[in-house]
């Protein structure tokens, strides 16, 4: 017993080294998502304060650009609002069959926090349960793709970014409509990758790249970027580097979009056959 | 590419503390950080600790042999600009160089990792080294 005891006493800074270590990785382990936002849920609620009022002064200094942002936003949907119209006057009774219910909702919100840096990124915004927002909604701007919402307290929600590796959202070929994912591979975050797109399907340097509109967090045809460069690679199927139109640093008003019918079409997806 | 500064309070801390006292204060230091940021928790806490384990060996590299006992604090007034810019480069690329594969947690495309433990590896020991030459010049106007 006594010999233990001076054995423990001896080695007593590598074992509790060891120990730590151990406590250490059992949390890189266990930190899923949801057990992370219990334990620093109140933590986070005063670092977002805090970051709202650094943010609300960093948006005084840039009113400026944000002013021409919205005057080309504004300039698009009135562009688009033309091309509605014009269609309306030619096509009467096809816009009546498909006038149904709008599918989608937006609702408007600003990033409260914002990072590019790591592997994995995540984006804050300064709405939450209380303004409607749920976990699984799509966040987007009017010229590219943002993430998914994956955890909503009452004033804030946090997003994954795009810009997390192995972390896929489909996109098409504006061109073609072939369709395949679109991820990010860690490097620049101004670049994603798009795989899968078979070699037979004629894809040009400068194509446009839209979202496919295939899952049910993102609406069909919002412009994610351009072909920057394309290279083949495992077989017969296209790798495309895409540089996006939004740039992620400067996000500041972005749209949290509601698919009014998801959990229909969730609950389609898994109807199993009988 | 992100520097890494908190890491001076391990670097900082007097030669003579024992080693459990510096494990456990690498810990506490890395738990906040890790609390404070928005990724998985433990990946900071880790690292820290095992670089607080290894530190009296980095030491022992740059200290002369009488003072591994002594009570003092090894800074760049006390080990000079040289030896400590040794240290804290060491332990800094240590540092990162554990960080980085954990965050990856594989040996997911090796070449950029190395280039981003490179990249943030000297941006933090420049950050740390304004940081030192910041107290350095106050003290001698303090002392004068």
């Amino acid at each position: 017993m006594n010999a233990i005891y001076r054995l423990l006493v001896r080695f007593r800074v590598t074992l509790l080294f060891i120990v730590l270590e151990i406590i250490a990785l059992l949390c890189i382990v266990n930190s899923s998502y949801y057990q992370h936002a219990i334990v620093i849920n109140y933590i986070r609620l005063g670092k977002e304060i805090l970051d709202e009022k650094i943010n609300s002064w960093r948006y005084y200094f840039s009113l400026e650009e944000i002013n021409e942002q919205l005057a080309q936003e504004n300039n698009e949907l009135q562009n688009r609002l033309g091309y509605y119209n014009r269609q309306d006057s030619l096509k009467q009774t096809i816009l009546f069959d498909t006038l149904g219910c709008p599918v989608y909702s937006y609702i408007p919100a600003v990033v409260a926090n914002n990072s590019v840096n790591n592997l994995h990124n995540y984006i804050t915004l300064n709405i939450g349960a209380d303004h409607g927002i749920v976990p699984d909604m799509g966040v987007v701007v009017y010229n590219g793709l943002i993430g998914t919402v994956v955890h909503v307290s009452e004033h804030y929600s946090l997003v994954k970014s795009l810009l997390s590796v192995n972390w896929r959202v489909s996109a098409k070929v504006k061109r073609s409509g072939a369709f395949g994912p679109l991820y990010w591979n860690g490097i620049n975050y101004r670049e994603l990758i798009m795989a899968d797109i078979p070699q037979h399907i004629p894809v040009a340097v400068g194509d446009t790249i839209v979202s496919s509109g295939y899952s049910a967090f993102f609406p069909p045809d919002i412009p994610v970027g351009i072909v920057k460069a394309i290279e083949t690679k495992r077989g017969n199927f296209y790798e495309i580097t895409v540089t996006l139109f939004a740039d992620f640093k400067q996000l500041r008003y972005v749209n949290a979009v509601k698919h009014l019918y998801q959990d229909e079409l969730k609950e389609l997806a898994s109807f199993n056959y009988e | 590419m992100q520097p890494c500064i908190y890491v001076l309070f391990i670097l900082l801390l007097p030669v003579g503390h024992s080693r459990v006292t510096v494990l456990l204060w690498a810990f506490c230091l890395g738990m906040c950080v890790d609390l404070l940021t928005m990724d998985v928790i433990g990946i900071n806490t880790a690292v820290t600790v095992a670089l607080a384990f290894i530190r009296p060996h980095l030491l022992k590299l740059f200290l002369p042999k009488s003072d591994i006992d002594a009570f003092i604090i090894p800074a760049s007034r006390t080990l000079g600009m040289r030896q400590f810019t040794g240290y804290s480069l060491l332990s800094l690329l240590f540092h990162q160089t554990l960080f980085f594969f954990l965050d990856a947690f594989a040996f997911y495309d090796i070449f950029h990792t190395l280039l981003r433990i490179l990249m943030s590896t000297i941006c933090s020991v420049i950050f740390i080294l304004l940081l030192q030459s910041l107290f350095h010049e106050t003290r001698k106007t303090l002392y004068t």
